[in-house]
């Protein structure tokens, strides 16, 4: 014990050591093994998950000198950012085509492009109705691209602004009044999609079509107030990967192992030790306990205080908070391996109107899946010549208004064939005859999302898209004003999931965010 | 009419009433003019008093020109169709018992939500309604409020109760949105904002029916030394050479002139009149012609023979009744009033007016006064077709807690949205779609016109669809602010 207190004095006295030595030390704590993991060394951070957001959270603190640990339950890193074999010779990514764009100013700073990581925004969009379509080229389409520019503005302030929010650590004014609580967003927090698109100069199919832009990722009725916050999302994914997602995710590796990070595979981190209002560690699934003066989740909300806390040791006002949070997971996947060559790039929407995802909202509220369903066909495979053998294709349907709890029960075999099967219809709906030659597919449904992830409802987005929810301070807002996000009401615990609009609509920004948060915490001493 | 005025105030409703008495008791020479033949305008629409300003009470002293209370609370009473009916009154404790029996949970949180929702409100009232009050402009930056104008009646009211019987009876208050629209938080915060008879966000029922409280703005304006023209259209809006205001062109080719005229039509009303719409900028135009009505309401009054008996638990005749099963069933009712269906299941609110004021109805004759909201604002061939297959539905809805129901009714009154439109000259009792921009606007942005010398009093600047005269009231106060600047 002794050793240990020594050691972590001469270490927190005289940051950056040299890497030779860190180097040893980490080698020697990680021989030791099983339940004396951890002894003799205590880390700054463990990071739960090594999704895109943990990677980018590990990379920024471990450049920072700091000793961080990385706990991920599955065999490897990369979150949803992996490339699976869902069929002898057709790979496709199971859970995403294409991610959210990664801040410019973030992607440089993580120092991406050296691994192997390039991004490109997308290039164009097409929307496919029963008797016309209709095509969005971004950076070209004069009608669309007002609407898609106020959109990608408004994203970046709200990223820059929970960055700036997070890199100062907040001081604590006990009888000012707080500062008014304006958001880059906040008027379409409270609009109607559907006026917001009525009331902007577009013909009727370019506003459908940004509707299904706006609505190919999360559910929303269109005529209700609030549902014009969706726009955010309009354009903000689409990103291309060279070499798929799977490439990003080595290149997030690669460069969090050269930062200095350690990786912990295979074991679930079960709790949050905490002693005296402080965290002391993280408990595995093994029993085992890894010292670690603070903890970044990039779990969702939901999960992280449910799962990682008893009932009775948090208080009643943020359990309440944390109960009432609302996920929405709404979106199915199905792959396929077609034998046909397609050569389309970018998304394709089957886009039903707005009066028809209104009712798809209606039916996924109800626990059903709705008569016409949004789905959005990518043939990823045209991207990436190397999912697919030649002559070959891959396509993944992404189908929205999906309910994460039926309401006639599970999700049983019979309900995912009907995923399938409707997935096909769209199919040959765009390209008629592609149905026929489907060689093999594979269905992704909510639950298995969830399961993959341990995404709450199988959400992805890490909750609802609405103002009480994405935009301000999170559900303990009331608490005070120095717990905002990404920090918790528990000391020295951070977030870095997609629960705020940052992490939803911008790859890597929750994780800066919760990293840059960390940082300025141990500047201002409280941590200590 | 010849003779100068210094304020033409269109329509003689409550608010427009309340403008013209505070301006002709500060000396104005005010003229009312209405196009229908008696006053109360959209007032008479209504079955019970939610909103009556006190202030607006005391100042104009309405309580001396016979405004007096048969019910001064109300309960709020939630009609289940398991006969297990819900009753929260003042009562904290007995209405946490009435609770108890849908969910022991709910009955813990009833006493906490009722504090932090009173609270609130509290809070909210300076901004809403303290005309001129500086720390009107305060309020509005707390961070709670923005939390709360950018939340849903579903989610806030979920996140307190289990039982659905609890959120469908509180949630139906917050009816101008769906449950599920962003800002329908603030509307529950707004009904508990209300102060009836001293007593917060209370309901009350007048003594006389709603006509004794008409009667007594319209009362308290002659006294004033208001004229009141009825029947009297107006057509045009006579605009000078500078863009502001002169006068009022009347639909039989007079023109009455007034430096100052006062609105109670809505927003897209007053800005449609041919001479405003042409000053209006490209913006201006542009938002006018985007502006969609409000949740719209129809009034079915049953007469029956026999009182009438609610089954179930027992529950005071002098309550307030609402029937709508879950919070659900009022989100699919919006979505269906939006694509001009009409909803499956109706929600209503009853109030039995012969139980709260025994004068009102003849001896053995008894009423039920429906309000049903929210219905689509145009239905497949035609409210005038739809008419009957309402009532129908409201007498099903309705036999379920009153048995015999059909058996006993004597004569059916039924008012559609369209009635409203026609006979009423506006689109809704909101003057315009409601949502949570608008509750949290600047008292003087929503009385403010682009026209000088034009200012709204109606609904549109207070929309709480009820009566309230706090329309009027903040218009006036509008009126002498800009008098004093020049």
């Amino acid at each position: 014990m002794a050793r240990k207190a020594v050691s972590a004095l001469f270490f927190d006295r005289y940051p950056p050591y040299p890497t030779a030595l860190r180097r040893q030390c980490r080698l020697h704590a990680n021989d030791s093994g099983g339940a004396k993991r951890g002894y003799g060394l205590r880390y700054d951070a463990a990071i739960i998950g090594a999704g895109a957001e943990g990677l980018a959270a590990a990379i920024l603190l471990g450049r920072a000198g700091l000793r961080v640990l990385v706990i991920e339950r599955g065999s490897h890193a990369g979150g949803r950012l992996v490339t699976r074999e869902f069929h002898p010779g057709f790979r496709a990514s199971p859970f995403v085509d294409d991610i959210a764009e990664i801040p410019p100013r973030l992607f440089w700073s993580l120092d991406l492009a050296r691994h192997g990581a390039i991004v490109a925004p997308p290039r164009v969009s097409r929307a496919v109705w029963q008797d016309r379509r209709h095509e969005i080229k971004f950076g070209e389409n004069a009608e669309a691209a007002a609407l898609l520019a106020v959109s990608a503005r408004r994203r970046a302030e709200i990223a820059a602004r929970v960055d700036s929010a997070a890199k100062t650590a907040p001081s604590r004014p006990l009888f000012l009044r707080r500062d008014p609580e304006r958001w880059p967003a906040e008027d379409w927090a409270t609009a109607t999609l559907d006026g917001v698109l009525a009331s902007a100069p577009l013909a009727p199919d370019a506003a459908a079509h940004l509707a299904a832009l706006a609505l190919s990722q999360s559910i929303a009725d269109p005529f209700l107030e609030g549902s014009a916050l969706h726009l955010l999302a309009a354009g903000a994914s689409g990103h291309r990967l060279a070499g798929g997602p799977a490439r990003l995710g080595e290149a997030l590796l690669l460069a969090a192992q050269s930062a200095g990070a350690e990786f912990s595979f295979g074991l679930e981190a079960s709790d949050i030790h905490r002693r005296n209002g402080r965290i002391t560690g993280v408990g595995l699934a093994d029993g085992s306990e890894i010292a670690a003066q603070t903890v970044i989740s990039t779990l969702d909300l939901k999960r992280t205080f449910l799962t990682f806390f008893a009932w009775n040791a948090l208080p009643p006002p943020l359990v309440r908070g944390v109960n009432a949070f609302r996920m929405a997971g709404s979106t199915a996947r199905v792959l396929f391996a077609v034998a046909r060559r397609l050569a389309e790039d970018g998304p394709i929407h089957v886009a039903p109107s707005l009066s028809r995802l209104s009712e798809a909202f209606q039916a996924w509220r109800a626990g059903v899946a709705a008569a016409h369903l949004p789905v959005t066909l990518n043939v990823v495979s045209a991207r990436d010549p190397r999912l697919a053998p030649p002559s070959f294709s891959v396509v993944t349907a992404t189908m929205g208004a999906i309910p994460f709890r039926l309401f006639d029960g599970a999700w049983t075999h019979e309900k995912r064939e009907q995923l399938r099967h409707r997935a096909t219809e769209a199919l040959e709906f765009v390209w008629p005859g592609a149905g026929g030659s489907v060689v093999a597919s594979d269905v992704v449904a909510p639950p298995d999302i969830e399961e993959a992830f341990a995404a709450t409802d199988g959400d992805l987005l890490g909750g609802e898209i609405a103002g009480d929810q994405m935009l301000g301070a999170g559900p303990w807002s009331e608490l005070g004003p120095d717990r905002v996000l990404p920090r918790t009401p528990v000391a020295g615990l951070y977030l870095a999931g997609s629960h705020l609009a940052a992490g939803a609509f911008a790859t890597c920004a929750a994780g800066a965010a919760a990293a840059h948060a960390l940082l300025a915490d141990r500047a201002r001493g409280w941590l200590r | 009419m010849s003779a100068p005025y210094d304020a033409v105030v269109i329509g003689a409703g409550v608010n427009g009433l309340a403008a013209a008495s505070y301006l002709a008791m500060a000396g104005k020479r005010v003229v009312v003019l209405d196009r229908r033949e008696a006053p109360g305008g959209l007032s008479e629409t209504a079955h019970a008093l939610y909103a009556l300003d006190p202030s607006v009470v005391r100042e104009l002293k309405l309580a001396r020109r016979g405004l007096r209370f048969a019910v001064r609370d109300m309960p709020l009473v939630g009609l289940r169709n398991d006969g297990k009916h819900l009753l929260l009154s003042r009562d904290a404790y007995a209405s946490a018992r009435s609770v108890a029996v849908h969910s022991q949970n709910d009955a813990k949180a009833w006493t906490g939500f009722r504090r932090d929702w009173f609270t609130l409100a509290r809070a909210m009232r300076a901004l809403w309604w303290h005309a001129g009050r500086k720390d009107a402009d305060l309020a509005i930056h707390d961070a709670r409020v923005t939390h709360f104008a950018r939340m849903g009646a579903s989610a806030w009211l979920d996140s307190w109760f289990e039982s659905d019987a609890v959120k469908a009876t509180l949630g139906f208050d917050a009816n101008a949105l769906s449950p599920l629209a962003a800002g329908s938080a603030m509307l529950l915060v707004w009904r508990a904002a209300q102060e009836m008879c001293g007593l917060q966000g209370a309901v009350a029922f007048p003594r006389g029916g709603l006509g004794a409280a008409i009667d007594a703005f319209a009362s308290t304006a002659r006294i004033a030394g208001v004229e009141t023209h009825t029947g009297s259209a107006v057509s045009n809006i006579l605009l000078g050479r500078d863009g502001a205001v002169r006068g009022v062109v009347l639909l039989s080719g007079d023109v009455v002139e007034a430096p100052l005229v006062l609105s109670s039509l809505s927003r897209r009303r007053s800005l449609s009149f041919a001479s405003v719409r042409a000053t209006l900028d490209f913006g201006e135009a542009a938002a006018l012609a985007h502006a969609h009505a409000g949740v719209q309401t129809a009034r079915v009054t049953l007469e029956l023979d026999r009182e009438p008996q609610i089954v179930g638990s027992a529950v005071p005749a002098r309550g307030r009744f609402i029937v709508a099963e879950r919070l659900e069933s009022l989100a699919h009712a919006h979505a269906a009033a939006q694509t001009g269906r009409l909803p499956q299941e109706l929600t209503l609110e009853v109030i039995l007016p012969a139980a709260a004021d025994p004068t009102l109805a003849s001896p053995g004759c008894h009423l039920v006064s429906v309000l049903i909201t929210p219905l689509p604002a145009q239905i497949d061939g035609g409210w005038r077709g739809a008419k009957a297959l309402l009532a129908a539905k409201v007498v099903a809805a309705l036999s379920r807690h009153m048995p015999g129901l059909s058996a006993h009714l004597v004569g059916v009154d039924v008012l559609t949205p369209d009635d409203v439109r026609e006979s009423y000259d506006a689109d809704d009792a909101f003057g315009g779609a409601v949502d949570a921009r608008r509750l949290l606007a600047d008292w003087r942005s929503r009385v403010r016109t682009p026209v000088p010398g034009l200012i709204l009093c109606g609904a549109a600047v207070d929309p709480v669809g009820a009566v309230s005269g706090r329309g009027g009231r903040v218009a006036a106060c509008f009126a002498f602010e800009r008098e004093t600047q020049r």
